[in-house]
């Protein structure tokens, strides 16, 4: 027994050394602050098992199995030490059999067997029956269903055995339940057989859970031991946040990396990431650029990634994590030996994936690291991008339009401009309208209902006029970091030199940008979406819907506003207050509501490869709701799911921005 | 003002190119006592030289041969020049082309002249020259004084009316002799450009179609009258999308950012994603049976209505139009 | 072999373009400055010939503009990001608005300062600049080098090919309606027109490097040869754009729509 611990232990020291060493050797990454919220949102995810229950069935069999680990220690625990210590009953004096402890111990820890045996029944079921999609059948997935269902079994033979050995004859125990039951088994053999059995169902157990522990750092169970931590360690600021590159110009000079180019750019967190995922393949199952046949599966780069790591390591130090210490060598670039372009630039940052994730494993900052140095290092990005590149950087918006357009969208209404207004006078609310409302025809009917709804409500509010900017976001998603920094400086600086204090935007973009990223610039403002404002307008009293408006309407998450921000409810409560709407939602919705496609730069580049644009998938979705009305709360979304609605034939789903709703509402009819 | 004008008479498929023969009303009105000749070079010259000396020409000079038989910038500015020389002339007159554009500087620095290119208004102030070009992709007007000395003007075509028949003026070979500089570059062969295989990004008329357009076979109606105009035919991304064109064909924030000098859009509803592809053209024309069409908000002509109908009929009055300038 | 490749700082087109005070030119503070989209056709061109074929030994470019102390100039910072060994800024009243309206003037410029350069470094088997530049819209520049220089000029060239002995090059240019394939020996001057070469978007590290590329600075005043030079055009005055005037609708049947139409646009547009 000593021997067997001991050499098993030893090597699961070699193995998970070696993990400690990447680990130890990835960047620096301070995530060893709020301790108490990472307890409770540790808890949550994963005593909660939270995020488990989105896939119902396999939840509960994971829940059984989590929970049947747990029990399951402890008599891993106690049968390593029955192999020391001649006692068949012993557990460690408090759960020693015959105590009352040791009774309630023994007869949680059958259910839990029966529980465990259950759950693999299930997942057994969906990797070799049913074939769920997300899940690729590897031998090893079957291994180690099959070695926790023998793990069961031999915990039950050695009970049974056991039982028919020391207490002959003895009848059904309601403390050892499946032993009892099962010990009448036993009872034609001798004692000799007897014992035999005793000991294999012992022997077998015990080397079971051993090898199992050695199997765990070279597999995707490692989760078991990774999987807490990594939600420990999760990334608490807000999700739409990406980490800025601090001083870029000198990182080129200095010859560093910008992103993510080699295994040697990822942080101890990325790489925990790495060792966490367990190949559910929640994240592919969710990805809208997935679903419509790109290249890009989140789950796919998280492996590849890991299986490049655990073959290359580190040239830090200890490399080679199979052959130990090594040293000099040089990593190859990520992209494309890992991972393929195409797939980078499919992805929309929606965050489905990281929404799905049980452990918290994240995407989006990964791809758009890789997307930076692809774009900064090398100017490796789509050719479709440079035009809207290009755009914002000489013009200020995307759409290759003048700044002397800007205003454009208002024509007919009376807008007050900050810069025109007297001093004293400019304390008011900075409708942030965006280079979309701003430019794009149909998205000007957002912006123009916003200000009718403001005027209606009699709020204090003003725009920019042209010194209005995009915000960057979409250059930042891209990658190109640099251009976003400096268009975003340059706004914080507008803002600031007006010393506006609180933004209304009808933007998920715009409001995501400059609530949660621009903060790292220096711009803390109080940014609210439009949705939010409206709602508290309604609920205040001074805007009252009174006109009906009979129409059956599917409300579509915006990615940025939902996943991004939690905004879920705002919308809706805005729609209804209209009163005769009927409000339907879309299997998909929330915070499983899919992307429209424009997200992540896809708005200004061509979709990649696929079967289908996001668009179309997400259309059909909302026209098969049977809904007469899309409603969306973001001009991205707008304008994609216009195209894509128009590609269905003309009249096949009418589409409106919630204040339209509103709006029409309010007035009757939209002048 | 007293001086004598030579003008350029530029052969085009055999014939005289309607914007330089419009530039004897303009040399005569500069010469005003002096004489107004013209040089026609090229295999087609004595025809061309026949017709343009009833309308103004004192004198035309023909310049024939094979150094001739194809454009070439150091031949044909060699030509010129010597015609010049032959009339004792201190104006230059040509039609704006991208041939004129190309040999004209030449023949400009070698007489140390002043120039102006693409002028759309001249008018003569004493011994001087007052004109007006676009500047800044016509977001701007120069005017431009031109005092004595040799002058070289490039003028828009349609910017005078051309002269009537009168009294035909003399037509005379003029003899070249070309110098080793001038075989320095020849043209090696002249095909007619354009048609299905013509780039987008480089066409200087365009003419593009959306998705209502439904078929690859309808967009046919939009190339006969690309081909009409020697331009290209463009795609917006939702025709492309659609597969009624490649990829190579659109327009747009993501495809190709063009600029010609006609951009006809038919069909087209003028997507936010499509106008940053095509806002730098210089003339745009609209059909469309949406009035309300976002195109139209960029547009400088606006036809509401069928494409099916009209663009047929514009390829029509385009034949006709040239036809008549033969 | 040598390249050089003439660039020219110009508003963005998208700009909004105003005239300055003084009537003779356009304001320029706060409009972005960028390299002229044609300037930039011959830049790629000249970088991948430097990049491409061993014998190119060195890629220069050339500017002009107000000076001296103008290191910042737009157009010379995107042509050494793109891949050009180095830059030669010429500068002064001569280059600068409303003297650099004048295309002529500004060809005779650079002529000396090319020549110069010569004298020094050797010859440049090619010149590349754009087949006119966005602001002026004249295209003089090109064949006015060639002659100026005693070169054969191509315009409006979109392909071109160096032959392996380098003493000639074979090229395409855009016609009117047509499409000519020259050949000409070098030294040669040649503009170029869209579909040429795609230019390529520097990357940032190129930005940076492109920052400690060497610049020289060359005062137009002080060339050989320009003594007493000056504009021989003179820029009377800029008018302001005029308003976009909105749309014209045309009204009537389609037969009436189409002839209008054309008509317009023959003699209203003029641009048929």
């Amino acid at each position: 027994m000593a021997l067997l611990l001991a050499a098993s232990m030893g090597a699961f020291g070699v193995l998970a050394w070696r993990r400690w060493r990447l680990l130890r050797l990835a960047r620096p990454e301070a995530r060893f602050d709020q301790l108490g919220e990472r307890f409770r949102r540790m808890m949550r995810m994963g005593v909660g098992q939270q995020r488990m229950s989105r896939y119902p069935l396999a939840g509960l069999a994971h829940k059984a199995i989590f929970f049947g680990f747990i029990v399951l220690l402890l008599r891993s625990l106690i049968l390593f030490a029955r192999g020391f210590v001649d006692a068949p009953g012993f557990g460690y004096w408090v759960f020693d059999s015959g105590t009352l402890l040791g009774n309630v111990y023994a007869l949680v820890k059958d259910v839990y067997v029966v529980l465990v045996l259950a759950g693999v029944g299930v997942f057994a079921y969906m990797r070799l029956v049913a074939r769920t999609r997300r899940l690729t059948l590897s031998a090893e997935g079957v291994l180690i269903l099959v070695i926790i269902a023998t793990m069961m079994i031999a915990d039950v033979v050695y009970d049974a055995a056991g039982l028919a050995l020391h207490h002959p004859g003895a009848g059904f125990s309601p403390w050892e339940p499946l032993g009892s039951l099962a010990a009448p088994a036993f009872a034609w053999m001798g004692d000799g057989a007897k014992a035999f059995a005793w000991h294999a169902g012992f022997w077998v157990h015990v080397s079971l859970v051993l090898g199992f522990l050695n199997l765990l750092p070279l597999s995707k169970h490692f989760h078991i031991i990774t999987g807490l931590p990594n939600v420990f360690f999760q990334d608490l600021t807000p999700p739409g946040r990406l980490r800025p590159i601090a001083d870029i110009e000198g990182k080129i000079e200095r010859g560093e990396t910008l992103g993510l180019r080699t295994l040697d750019d990822l942080t101890w967190k990325g790489v925990l990431d790495l060792y966490s995922c367990t190949e559910c393949g929640r994240c592919t199952d969710h990805c809208p650029a997935a679903k419509t046949g790109k290249i890009l599966s989140p789950k796919a780069i998280t492996v590849d990634l890991r299986n490049h790591l655990y073959a290359t390591g580190s040239s830090r130090g200890a490399t080679k994590a199979v052959e130990g210490e090594g040293g000099g060598v040089t990593l190859e670039d990520i992209v494309p030996a890992v991972v393929n372009p195409e797939a980078l630039w499919a992805c929309t940052t929606c965050r489905a994936c990281e929404q799905e994730c049980p452990l918290n494993i994240s995407y989006v900052d990964k791809i758009v690291d890789m997307r930076r140095h692809l774009v900064m290092e090398r100017g490796e990005n789509p050719a479709s991008l440079n035009g809207a590149f290009q755009s914002m950087e000489r013009a200020g918006n995307p759409y290759a339009a003048g700044a002397e357009d800007r205003l454009k969208w208002a024509e007919g209404l009376e807008v007050p401009v900050l810069s025109d207004l007297p001093e004293g006078a400019k304390d008011r609310v900075l409708f942030w309208v965006g280079c979309a409302p701003a430019y794009d025809a149909r998205a000007r009917g957002i912006a123009r209902a916003m200000v009718k709804l403001l005027n209606h409500a009699k709020v204090d509010w003003c725009c920019l006029g042209a010194e209005e900017c995009c915000t960057g976001d979409a250059a930042r998603r891209a990658g190109n970091e640099f251009l976003f920094q400096a268009m975003a400086t340059g706004n914080v600086e507008t803002l600031k030199r007006y010393g506006v204090t609180k933004i209304l935007t009808v933007c998920a973009h715009c409001f995501n940008s400059l609530g949660n990223e621009y903060p790292d610039f220096g711009g803390a403002f109080e940014v609210v979406h439009h949705t939010q404002f409206l709602a508290a307008l309604v609920r205040e009293g001074r805007l009252t819907p009174t006109h009906r408006v009979e129409t059956s309407l599917v409300y579509h998450d915006a990615c940025y506003l939902g996943r991004h921000n939690d905004v879920y409810d705002a919308p809706r409560e805005v729609l209804r207050s209209v009163p005769g709407v009927t409000l339907v939602e879309a299997a998909a919705s929330r915070d499983r509501g899919m992307c429209c496609g424009a997200g992540g730069a896809q708005m200004f580049k061509e979709e990649e490869h696929g079967t289908q644009r996001v668009s179309e998938a997400r259309t059909i979705q909302l026209v098969q709701t049977g809904a007469k009305t899309i409603a969306s709360a973001c001009p991205f979304c707008m304008r994609m799911l216009t195209d894509a609605v128009a590609k269905q034939g003309d009249g096949a789903i009418a589409q409106m921005d919630v204040a339209e709703v509103l709006l029409k509402s309010i007035e009757g009819e939209i002048a | 003002m007293g001086a004598n004008v030579l003008v350029y008479i530029e052969s085009r498929g055999g014939r005289a190119l309607a914007g330089s023969v419009q530039l004897l009303t303009l040399a005569a009105q500069i010469a005003a006592g002096g004489r107004v000749e013209a040089v026609v070079v090229g295999p087609d010259a004595a025809t061309i030289a026949a017709n343009v000396a009833k309308r103004g020409a004192a004198a035309v000079h023909t310049v024939e041969g094979e150094p001739f038989a194809m454009y070439g910038a150091l031949a044909y500015a060699r030509a010129v020049e010597q015609a010049m020389k032959q009339a004792q002339a201190s104006v230059l007159l040509l039609a704006t082309s991208e041939q004129s554009r190309d040999f004209a500087p030449r023949v400009a620095a070698r007489l140390n002249a002043t120039m102006a290119t693409d002028c759309t208004h001249v008018e003569i102030a004493g011994d001087a020259l007052r004109v007006q070009r676009p500047m800044y992709a016509r977001k701007c007007m120069v005017e431009i004084e031109m005092p004595g000395g040799v002058r070289v003007l490039s003028v828009r075509p349609n910017t005078f009316e051309a002269p009537g028949e009168g009294t035909p003026g003399s037509v005379s070979p003029l003899s070249v002799t070309l110098d080793a500089g001038d075989a320095k570059a020849r043209t090696l062969e002249s095909v007619r450009s354009g048609g299905q295989a013509m780039d987008v990004a480089e066409a200087d008329v365009i003419v593009t179609g959306g998705q209502s357009l439904k078929t690859t076979e309808n967009f046919k109606i939009l190339q006969e009258l690309a081909d009409e105009l020697d331009g290209a035919v463009g795609a917006t991304r939702a025709a492309v999308d659609a597969g009624l064109q490649p990829y190579p064909k659109q327009v747009g924030l993501t495809g190709k950012t063009v600029t010609p000098r006609l951009y006809i859009a038919c069909g087209v509803d003028g997507a936010v994603q499509h106008l940053a592809g095509m806002r730098g053209s210089k003339i745009v024309v609209a059909i469309n049976t949406k009035k309300e069409a976002p195109i139209f908000g960029e547009a400088t002509y606006g036809c509401v209505a069928d494409l099916f109908t009209l663009v047929p009929l514009i390829t029509q009055e385009v034949k006709k139009l040239h036809g008549a300038s033969a | 072999m040598r390249v050089l490749v003439i660039a020219r700082t110009v508003p963005d087109s998208r700009a909004t373009i105003r005239v300055n005070a003084s009537g003779g030119a356009i304001e320029t503070t706060g409009v972005a400055m960028i390299c002229d989209p044609f300037d930039e056709l011959g830049v790629e061109q000249g970088v991948r010939l430097r990049e491409g074929r061993p014998d190119v030994t060195e890629a220069v470019v050339m500017s002009a503009g107000p000076g001296p102390a103008t290191p910042q100039d737009q157009a010379l910072r995107a042509a050494l990001a793109m891949g050009i060994d180095r830059g030669i800024y010429v500068h002064g009243d001569l280059v600068t608005p409303p003297a650099r309206y004048d295309e002529l003037l500004l060809a005779r410029v650079l002529a000396a300062a090319i020549k110069a350069e010569e004298a020094k470094n050797g010859e440049f088997a090619l010149i590349l600049c754009g087949k006119a530049a966005i602001d002026t819209d004249a295209g003089e520049l090109g064949p006015a080098l060639g002659e100026l220089l005693n070169r054969p000029s191509i315009g409006a060239a979109t392909k071109i090919e160096i032959g392996a002995d380098a003493k000639s090059l074979k090229a395409t240019r855009r016609g009117d309606g047509v499409s000519e394939a020259i050949e000409a020996s070098l030294p040669a001057v040649v503009s170029c027109e869209k579909g040429l070469a795609e230019p390529r978007f520097a990357s940032l590290p190129n930005i940076m490097k492109a920052k400690k590329k060497p610049v020289e600075m060359v005062s137009a005043a002080d060339l050989p040869g320009l003594a007493g030079i000056k504009a021989t055009t003179k820029v009377v005055k800029l008018s302001p754009p005029a308003p976009r005037a909105p749309c014209k609708m045309l009204a009537g049947e389609p037969a009436q729509m189409a002839s209008e139409l054309v008509r317009l646009l023959r003699s209203e547009a003029k641009v048929i």
